[in-house]
């Protein structure tokens, strides 16, 4: 899911969201449009937003994901006159703009998990020139202008639903509190991961062997925990932050940890800890331990309680506890867990538009009534107790903690805009009081002004026309959450993923000229290796837009636009007692293998040499004599400088067949072509210089009588000379075609980032590489 | 790579489904290997009755689980066998990268008719208990980290395969990778590739796989 906010200010890659998205998306408080609850503690399925002004202006609003156009409503001109305000239902309580574009979005967010959801914008007064009824859109796509709410002009209303087949794909479940008798799901796992460590936990001071399931007594413990805490641990461009956290979702306190880019490194030294004993788990399950906080795929611990030692916060200090005890779970903010404030909502007994959910109102009170529907509606009908209750509601909704947990509440409630239900919806403002209002107080509206209230309220509907396939009756989720949250994600789908190439790639020609070649790609290459590619991203952390632009920016130019995932041998003439054969005219071409064979490149990184497959072999746990890898490794040395593959061909027979498979597998089984190239990220560290901002320097290359630019920037520059020549390096005539990584890089970047700039030869600053053609699929 | 002026107009190279690939003949795989070993990656259940001297290992890790074909001694090539059961014949042309539309090959990765540098063949290729279709073509994409001034610039070869069963819902498809095209050695190789998948033989999935449906993949051809 590539997902960005309706508003894009400018947005350094490497500024983090938690700064980034309030400042994309200025909303109010309570009153001021807040999810999901309005003044009168009536249902607010969306939020207010506030268009950001840049020195353009006013910011367009766009498409936060590539999605099909589902409605479009064009807005109705304000008139001219006060007083034609004044008498127009959308002149109600100042004017208000009723343009109105609703598109379907359709994603995956892990292996087999598929969501669909809406995104709502309302109040546009202008609508883009493209955006019509069941055409395809795509992220950061103009959609229009915003216009005004209630006289408050340059606003939107913006809104996310689903129906509850999505929300059970979107959270993992169908509602209702997220169990933790058992680890989270693994289809979809992302963001920060969580180990939850039951109560009775032993902290110690220092850290206890890597190897150690229990510690020994005479060894003090600093704290022995009296509830269950949740621990978490996340990146924060690439340092670590570990938090405990309390089930209310309170913080005990946070301590730092392995940083993202020592995960391989950790790994391997917990791996060698168990070199003595009879059972040692592989490296690559201990860096997965590391990662989820348990394994996920195929590489299963053993022994299954490897432990997991980690300096941790308790109330009152720190200490080291093992997160891989008996008892303790994992799961990730793709479990929408309650210790971070996630709580489904769907219990409100009725079908009009005002809160009725007594687990709503008990979030705000701090209360837990635990009281059944039936429970409910029998309160709802004493109106003076009820009123008590809302009043002590209201005085405390606006706290921003309370905003804050309102928040992360995913509500289930009827849509604002079905026109034929308005009047049954809203009738109760003309018969209750304002629960603050006082007994003597009047009600919300008096019984002669709903008419032109509910004429308001129906002239913004549009569900009815919209006809969107999913019932009235929906999940609401608070935008800017749900877009934080699933930024988090990095899981594309096949249509995102075949984005990512560029239409047209450069070459030498000559030693001083270039050309421009178009780049095919199958639906068949994607849909054979988008999963196994998106697993290895998600093991190795290749999560965020720059890692994965900086990932795929290589594995595209390594593997020939994912054509190969085994290096395609140059060919020469055959020559027979020093002459070319020839055959019914043909000169015969035979294979011209490189020093390194029968070691050639294989899978998405093309790994070359034994050294490296080895090293790959032996982090999966695959067993390499020493004496095998040592002779390997000089007859590669000696390849190398005798520039022949002679050495290597000869040791051939020395290389048993299950050996040649493993190497075979490489390039020919998806999940180890992927996997080999995410275990050579993290070895070679290529994250500290993918997590660069990208420079985007204009270059440029003769191609015929034009002058085709790309653009280079340091970062991925030395990423990819890690990957090629297997050391950062800033001489880039050193890197194969690394001016075709650059352009696959540049692509990237277009797709997966937010606001990128590239220089125009006159200075300009565009969004997107000059020339740059979209790959829409 | 020629350049883009100089494009030489040949008859593109289509073979017709009626004719079948020459059987490889190769004194060293000869000798007959019976393996009676069930491969089970998958929905999908088959032997491979002659291994030719090499080895089988099933990839139950992928997504779209297979295995991979190894030969015997030194030989460089290999090949992927995955599953796609019950897929339609649509997306076994998929897998082949190539549609036959009005009589005319289009190309999966241009949407145009292929043209006479791609080399495009396709051709049939049964078995005990499925027919097949083999495609092969010239990758259009050139590789970025050569020099095209050099006449005998190399190309890809994609060659694709799919094994459609004749009485039930199972497929398997493959691209050997890293072909180079125009050389003997490719041509060498395709020979073995091809002998080895003939001796493919499906056989019914586990009791644990639900009903067969019937065969809903079977191409026209």
């Amino acid at each position: 899911m590539i997902l960005s906010p309706p508003f894009l200010p400018q947005h350094n890659a490497t500024d983090h969201d938690d700064h980034y998205l309030p400042t994309s998306m200025p909303i109010g408080g309570f009153g001021n449009g807040a999810f999901p609850l309005g003044l009168n503690l009536a249902w607010h399925g969306g939020i207010h937003v506030q268009a950001p002004r840049d020195d353009r202006g006013i910011l367009p609003v766009l498409a936060i994901a590539d999605g099909t156009v589902a409605y479009v409503r064009q807005p109705k001109p304000m008139p001219k006159t006060q007083d034609a305000i004044d008498k127009d239902p959308l002149g109600y309580n100042g004017w208000t703009d009723n343009g109105c574009v609703v598109i379907r979005h359709q994603t995956e967010i892990g292996e087999d998990v598929t969501v669909s959801f809406f995104s709502i914008i309302l109040h546009l007064k202008k609508i883009s020139d493209g955006v019509k009824q069941g055409q395809k859109i795509w992220r950061k796509d103009e959609v229009g202008e915003a216009g005004a709410i209630d006289g408050e002009s340059g606003h939107i209303h913006f809104e996310i639903i689903s129906d509850d087949e999505n929300l059970a794909q979107l959270i993992g479940r169908p509602g209702g509190s997220l169990s933790t008798g058992q680890d989270g799901r693994t289809a979809s796992v992302f963001g920060e991961i969580y180990v939850l460590l039951p109560k009775g936990a032993t902290f110690y001071a220092e850290k206890p062997l890597a190897t150690a399931t229990s510690v020994p007594s005479p060894t003090p413990a600093v704290h022995t925990s009296a509830e269950d805490y949740f621990i978490g641990i996340r990146y924060i461009g690439g340092d670590p932050l570990t938090t405990t956290y309390k089930a209310d979702s309170s913080v005990i306190g946070t301590t730092a940890g392995i940083a993202d880019v020592d995960l391989y490194e950790e790994a391997n030294t917990i791996a060698n800890a168990y070199a003595q004993q009879a059972s040692k788990p592989t490296p690559v399950s201990i860096y997965e331990l590391l990662r989820f906080g348990r394994t996920i795929g195929s590489d299963t611990l053993h022994p299954a309680d490897v432990p997991y030692w980690r300096k941790v916060a308790y109330p009152g200090g720190v200490g080291w506890v093992n997160l891989h005890a008996q008892g303790t779970h994992a799961f990730s903010d793709a479990d929408f867990p309650y210790w971070r404030g996630w709580q489904p909502i769907s219990d409100d007994p009725n079908a009009d538009s005002r809160c009725d959910s007594s687990s709503l109102l008990d979030l705000i009170l701090q209360e837990t009534s635990n009281d059944s529907v039936a429970a409910r509606a029998n309160q709802i009908a004493n109106p003076a107790a009820e009123q008590q209750r809302k009043a002590k509601v209201l005085a405390k909704i606006s706290n921003a903690d309370i905003q804050a947990r309102l928040a992360r509440t995913i509500c289930k409630f009827p849509t604002e805009w079905e026109k034929s239900s308005v009047a049954n919806r809203w009738q109760w403002l003309t018969t209750e009081t304002p629960a603050d209002g006082g007994p003597l107080a009047g009600p919300y509206l008096q019984k002669e002004d709903f008419p032109k209230f509910q004429a308001h309220a129906e002239a913004l509907c549009f569900w009815e026309e919209a006809n969107l396939g999913i019932s009235s009756l929906h999940w609401h989720f608070h935008p800017i959450e749900f877009i934080q949250q699933f930024r988090k994600c990095g899981w594309l789908s096949r249509d995102e993923m075949i984005q990512l190439f560029p239409k047209t790639a450069m070459r030498p020609k000559s030693k001083t000229t270039w050309v421009s070649e178009s780049v095919s790609v199958s639906t068949r290459i994607i849909a054979t290796y988008q999963v196994d590619l998106n697993k290895a991203t998600r093991r190795y952390g290749i999560v965020t837009p720059l890692r994965m632009a900086a990932f795929y920016g290589n594995t595209m130019q390594e593997t020939q636009w994912f054509a190969t995932l085994a290096e395609k041998i140059n060919k020469k003439k055959k020559i027979v007692n020093g002459k070319p054969v020839i055959t019914n005219g043909k000169t015969v071409m035979e294979d011209d293998p490189p020093r390194y064979a029968p070691w050639v490149g294989r899978g998405f990184m093309q790994l070359t040499w034994p050294d490296n497959y080895i090293k790959y072999w032996r982090f999966k746990g695959k067993s390499v004599s020493d004496d095998l890898a040592e002779k390997l490794h000089n007859a590669a040395h000696k390849a190398d400088v005798t520039r022949t593959n002679a050495s290597l061909e000869a040791l051939e027979a020395d290389v048993p067949i299950e050996m040649k498979q493993w190497r075979n597998d490489l390039g020919n089984n998806a999940s180890a072509a992927a996997d080999s190239a995410g275990a050579y990220w993290a070895w070679s560290r290529a994250t500290t210089n993918a997590d660069n901002e990208p420079s985007n320097i204009r270059a440029t290359k003769p191609a015929g009588k034009l002058s085709l630019p790309y653009y280079t920037s340091v970062g991925f520059g030395q990423v990819a000379a890690t990957v090629n020549v297997g050391h950062p390096s800033t001489n880039y005539a050193s890197v194969n075609g690394i001016v075709a990584r650059f352009q696959a890089y540049n692509t990237c970047e277009a797709v997966l980032l937010d606001t990128p700039t590239f220089p125009s030869a006159g200075g300009k600053s565009l969004s997107a590489p000059e020339n740059y053609v979209p790959r829409h699929p | 790579m020629k350049s883009f002026s100089a494009i030489v107009i040949v008859s593109i190279m289509v073979a017709n489904y009626a004719f079948a690939a020459p059987v490889a003949t190769n004194s060293s795989t000869s000798a007959e290997e019976k393996t009676n070993t069930v491969y089970t990656p998958g929905k999908c259940s088959f032997k491979i009755n002659n291994l030719m001297g090499g080895a089988f290992s099933v990839d139950n890790t992928s997504h779209i689980k297979g295995g991979v074909y190894t030969p015997a001694g030194t030989e460089e090539w290999s090949f992927p066998i995955r599953c796609y059961a019950g897929i339609s014949a649509a997306e076994v042309d998929e897998q082949l990268d190539s549609r036959k539309v009005n009589g005319q090959w289009i190309s999966n990765l241009t949407n145009e008719p292929f043209i006479s540098k791609d080399h495009f063949e396709t051709y049939s290729l049964n078995g005990v208990n499925w027919i097949g279709r083999i495609s092969a073509y010239d990758d259009p994409n050139s590789d970025t980290n050569a020099v095209s001034e050099d006449a005998n610039e190399s190309h890809l070869r994609t060659f694709l395969f799919c094994l459609v069963e004749t009485n039930g819902p199972q497929v398997l498809c493959g691209q050997p990778q890293g072909l180079t095209a125009g050389t003997i050695n490719t041509d060498q190789s395709i020979k073995k590739i091809l002998s080895v998948l003939r001796t493919i033989e499906f056989v019914e999935p586990p009791a644990k796989e639900p009903a067969r449906a019937q065969s809903a993949a079977l191409p026209s051809y």
